[in-house]
């Protein structure tokens, strides 16, 4: 299990979750939440597609890669729907754009 | 393992405390959904998915949904009674 | 307690926890961001504890978790949006 692959794995592994730590923590610190809101795209756009290149190299190519590719594809196509989704209703709540602008 | 469980179990038990701290009940279907997902990852850390699969499907999503329906409902009935009295929406 | 155990430890202890603060302070939308930014956590988490596990039928609780993480919060934002009303 100390193979070049087991190495990069790893390598991924760790860069994925430290994007992700510091995605997290910098949204906490942020004041507003249309600051906040830019953070779940590093999230989804660097940190998941690292966990899943990770993943890929540890397990070889085979059903569980597919699912794991599958499940990371998924949450980055579905995050710019709920964040553009969420900013709509930030910005209703505020009474900067009318209930029935088009979404 | 235990480490794992451990702060599983002080996450579930923190966002619960926070779910009973919380009065608006708007802001509070919002954190019982963020609770539902908390012991889903409990459940998967002691090795019992199908009834993680549950809890997610009744705690994170149903309950907090039909939660807010219901808030919204109650308020929209509530304005319809001061301005119409007697007005049967639907 | 192998590499993928910790890495799932770290986002539990320092991606999770900070999500969870998100939704236990301010207005409602606010709230929102953090369980937009708890549920790709919890996803991400779950991929590396399964691994970590060597369980891969377990994969089926992340796959899910995606879909009703997704639809939830959509239909989250539809409910706390003003009513007509309102305004």
């Amino acid at each position: 299990m100390t193979g070049p692959a087991h190495i990069a794995a790893l390598v991924c592994e760790t860069a994925g979750t430290a994007v992700v730590v510091a995605s997290a923590l910098a949204a906490l610190a942020m004041r507003r939440a249309y600051n906040r809101l830019h953070f779940l795209t590093p999230v989804t756009s660097l940190g998941a597609p690292l966990i899943a290149v990770a993943l890929v190299l540890e397990n070889g190519w085979g059903l569980t890669a597919g699912l794991d590719i599958l499940i990371v594809l998924l949450l980055a196509l579905s995050a710019p729907a709920l964040g553009a989704a969420t900013a709509r209703v930030l910005a209703q709540r505020a009474g900067l754009i009318d209930e029935d602008s088009p979404s | 393992m235990t480490v794992l469980i451990a702060v599983a179990l002080t996450l579930v038990a923190a966002i619960g405390a926070v779910v009973v701290g919380t009065h608006s009940p708007e802001r509070q279907a919002v954190v019982l959904s963020m609770f539902g997902m908390a012991l889903t990852v409990l459940f998967v850390t002691v090795q019992a998915p199908d009834v993680a699969l549950s809890q997610l499907g009744v705690g994170a999503a149903l309950v907090p949904l039909m939660v807010m329906l219901a808030i919204r409902r109650i308020r929209r009935d509530q304005r319809g009674d001061e301005r119409r009295p007697g007005k049967d929406e639907e | 307690m192998n590499a993928w155990l910790i890495g799932a430890l770290a986002l539990l202890a320092g991606a999770f926890a900070p999500a969870a603060l998100l939704t236990a302070r301010g207005e409602p939308t606010d709230r929102l961001i953090g369980l937009e930014i708890g549920g790709v956590v919890v996803v991400l988490f779950l991929l590396l504890l399964i691994q970590g596990l060597g369980q891969p039928s377990y994969l089926i609780v992340p796959l899910v978790t995606v879909l009703v993480s997704f639809a939830g919060t959509l239909v989250f934002t539809r409910l706390l949006a003003p009513t007509a009303d309102e305004r």
